[in-house]
């Protein structure tokens, strides 16, 4: 017995060295990249997962023996681990990363500069091409380093059939006063018993955006929301308090929006307004594609417009965030995934973003080519997200950290509506908050 | 003669070599993480960078913020009011159990022990949709009744309580367990002896059953207390620690402290304090049941 086991495994072991030794030979050119994002690729219902696996397909095809290997990660701990993996040298080739992280991934070098992988290869044509507000928003003077994927804006999302109904111009809406008057005649009990609400925000800080009256007043008003060294800018001035209160007026005075407001997550409202509980709700455009899927009613009836004004003077601007695909700089295959980097952003997978999972195209000449796309209702509002996104937005400094801002502002509404807290107050206490958590350290 | 040898060192080193895997398990995910995060939380770790040691000032810095106290305390009293209703709901269930015979009791025993298999994130959603205010099942039953909507996630009180229940309900099938466990291994001759001597059926419980249930009882509450007080998933699924801080437990702190803030210094001081916190009470409780390990 003992003999037989003896000779099985020397046997086993012959076999392992000779098939390993082969193998190895075989694929000595192979280059395995590995490749962090949120997004599940297996997935056969998310439109931007099915197009990067496309993606990434097609890349494969045109580079054998490159093989892409997609670890998804859970999306509110993805930065924190691209920070600890770059750390402690182990992270992947290539990885994606929220605009709130961008900046300081690109502080502490994670990033490798496009300008060493492709950029400078790049016709003039081509930079112009790729040039908009939120790529420049990432060049320190001296580099660029990522190439903005999946990026929106926020902004009010609304049922056109329901306005038609009411007798309400989109256009006509251009305060936050001009919007609750319209959502007073939208907030009604329906044949069946159900009753709508004019609408809807949630302020939970289980999932934060930067979203409601209160930011894009501040986003808007003089001087933004932050001073150039990243302080609070007038946090507690008077469009601020008139924003905070105009949020709690919507539920209290109009009563357009629910109590629950307060305890629930903008994920929520999004299926709610799918399932036609609301007829107008605070909202990413990122999203606009998952809610045309799942809602209970005409898709092309979703409308997207930029938030209002809250007192018709100052603008109202919407914060504009997505993703921001890059190479890490301790990759040892920087310069084949620094291909890859550049083969997703070529005109042909930008098409395949803007018309596969709608998202809003990274490239000028994208829009123009796919002119006839556009003119599909369904998708006539990228057009206009994209225009938002362009004119009305506040793209993050990378020059200073604002980290858990949104959560500051929704904590705001939060003081005020729960725990009874004046206006002022409120705002003072989240200014405080900031200050201590990102300035006095 | 060197065979009786091996054998004696082989039996010498058995205990050694059977516990050897899970040691080696407890050391990697159990000790380094712990030491390491004990060596983290004295530095400022902002983005994993350890940038500057600070010795115990994240420990000052995040104990002296009103909001970690109040965290605090708001752990300690979902975490107390869960264990004693727990611990009285799983005894009484134990003891019908225990005394009832047939399929029913036990098709019943699985019935109770299934939410503490259940997975949290699961278990929380259920019952998220079952109390949304809008759209929640039993909200809806409230309307049709003709009443206006119960608050259960919005209201501040009303909150903390929906998230007692959950807690709790998590956690009453395994203390029923452990428990109908410890009435089983009971002696019948315990019983029978006690049933001469003319007890009633309180009698029977308290000066008989009771003390013998010590143990399971004193496990239960330990395991219990400190899936409780460590319990991010459940809060965060449901309440998502509102409306505003109503529900705002510890852990979540510690959660927004890392993954929002990056401040992983100050996150791991509250996650230090968090476990010397889980070793004082569960000292303070195997001592009060004067339980022997």
């Amino acid at each position: 017995m003992r003999k037989f086991t003896v000779i099985l495994l020397v046997v086993l072991m012959a076999m392992t060295a000779v098939f390993a030794g082969g193998s190895a030979e075989k694929d000595s050119d192979a280059v395995t990249l590995r490749l962090w994002t949120f997004l599940d690729i297996t997935s056969t219902s998310n439109g931007r997962a099915v197009v990067l696996k496309e993606v990434i397909d097609k890349f494969e095809e045109t580079h054998p023996g490159v093989d892409i290997i997609v670890e998804t990660q859970q999306w509110t701990t993805l930065p924190s681990k691209v920070f600890a993996a770059s750390e402690a040298g182990d992270c992947a080739d290539i990885f994606m990363i929220n605009t709130a992280n961008r900046g300081e991934a690109i502080k502490r070098g994670v990033f490798e500069p496009l300008e060493n992988l492709f950029y400078n290869d790049w016709t003039k044509e081509q930079k112009q091409d790729l040039d908009s507000a939120v790529f420049e928003a990432g060049f320190d003077g001296t580099y660029h380093y990522d190439i903005p994927l999946y990026f929106g804006g926020f902004g009010i999302m609304y049922r056109k059939d329901l306005f038609e109904q009411k007798g309400i111009d989109p256009e006509s809406i251009k305060t936050w006063e001009d919007l609750a008057e319209a959502a007073q005649k939208l907030t009604y009990t329906d044949a069946n018993g159900q009753k709508i609400w004019g609408y809807g925000i949630g302020y939970s800080l289980d999932v934060v955006d930067s979203h409601g009256a209160l930011p894009n007043a501040l986003f808007g008003q003089e001087g933004g929301m932050f001073t150039d060294d990243g302080m609070p800018n007038n946090w507690t001035g008077p469009i601020a308090q008139q924003a905070l209160q105009m949020e709690l007026d919507l539920i209290n005075k109009y009563k357009v929006s629910p109590e629950s407001s307060a305890s629930v997550t903008s994920e929520d409202v999004y299926t709610d307004f799918a399932a036609g509980k609301y007829a107008m709700i605070s909202a990413g455009t990122v999203r606009m594609p998952t809610v045309q899927s799942q809602c209970s009613f005409n898709p092309d009836y979703i409308g997207f417009m930029a938030y209002p004004s809250i007192d018709g003077v100052s603008e109202s601007k919407c914060y504009a965030a997505g993703w921001h695909i890059g190479v890490w700089s301790g990759s040892k295959n920087k310069d084949i995934a620094g291909e890859f980097l550049e083969f997703i952003c070529s005109p042909e997978m930008d098409s395949l973003w803007v018309t596969e999972a709608q998202q809003i195209p990274i490239l000028k000449s994208t829009l123009e080519n796919n002119a006839e796309f556009f003119e599909i209702p369904t998708n006539s509002w990228v057009i206009e997200a994209k225009d938002i996104i362009d004119t009305k937005s506040y793209i993050q400094s990378i020059n200073y950290v604002v980290s858990g801002f949104n959560e500051d502002m929704q904590n705001a509404f939060l003081l005020a509506f729960v725990d009874g807290y004046t206006v002022e107050e409120a705002l003072k206490t989240v200014e405080n908050n900031f200050i201590e958590r990102n300035v006095e350290r | 003669m060197d065979e009786l040898k091996r054998k004696k060192y082989l039996h010498k080193i058995l205990p050694y070599l059977l516990s050897f895997p899970s040691m080696v398990i407890i050391v990697l995910f159990l000790i380094i993480p712990l030491v390491y995060c004990l060596y983290c939380s004295f530095w400022r770790c902002d983005y994993m960078d350890f940038s500057k040691f600070v010795g115990l000032k994240n420990y000052i810095d995040v104990f002296s913020k009103e909001a970690t106290i109040t965290s605090l305390l708001v752990s300690l009293k979902i975490s107390i009011v869960s264990l004693v209703i727990a611990i009285i709901i799983g005894t009484l269930l134990a003891l019908w159990i225990n005394s009832a015979n047939g399929r029913f009791a036990y098709i019943l025993e699985i019935m109770i022990l299934i939410p503490w298999v259940t997975s949290q994130v699961v278990a929380a959603m259920l019952w998220k949709w079952l109390l949304k205010d809008e759209t929640g099942l039993i909200n809806y039953i409230v309307q049709q009744l003709g009443h206006e909507p119960i608050g259960f996630l919005s209201d501040k009180n009303i909150a903390v309580v929906s998230l007692i229940i959950v807690i709790t309900w998590r956690v009453i099938g395994y203390v029923m367990v452990q428990l109908v466990a410890g009435l089983k291994a009971i002696p019948k001759e315990y019983d029978e002896a006690a049933m001469i001597d003319g007890v009633n059926k309180w009698q029977m419980f308290w000066f008989v059953r009771l003390p013998q249930l010590k143990t399971p009882m004193a496990i239960s509450a330990i395991i219990v207390a400190l899936s409780n007080l460590n319990n991010l998933t459940v809060p965060l699924t449901l309440t998502g620690g509102g409306p505003g801080n109503a529900t705002t437990v510890i852990s979540i702190l510690a959660y927004r402290e890392s993954f929002s803030y990056y401040h992983f210094g100050e996150a791991s001081a509250m996650s230090i304090a968090l476990c010397i916190m889980n070793f004082i009470l569960t000292v303070a409780y195997v001592k009060a049941v004067k339980y022997e390990i």
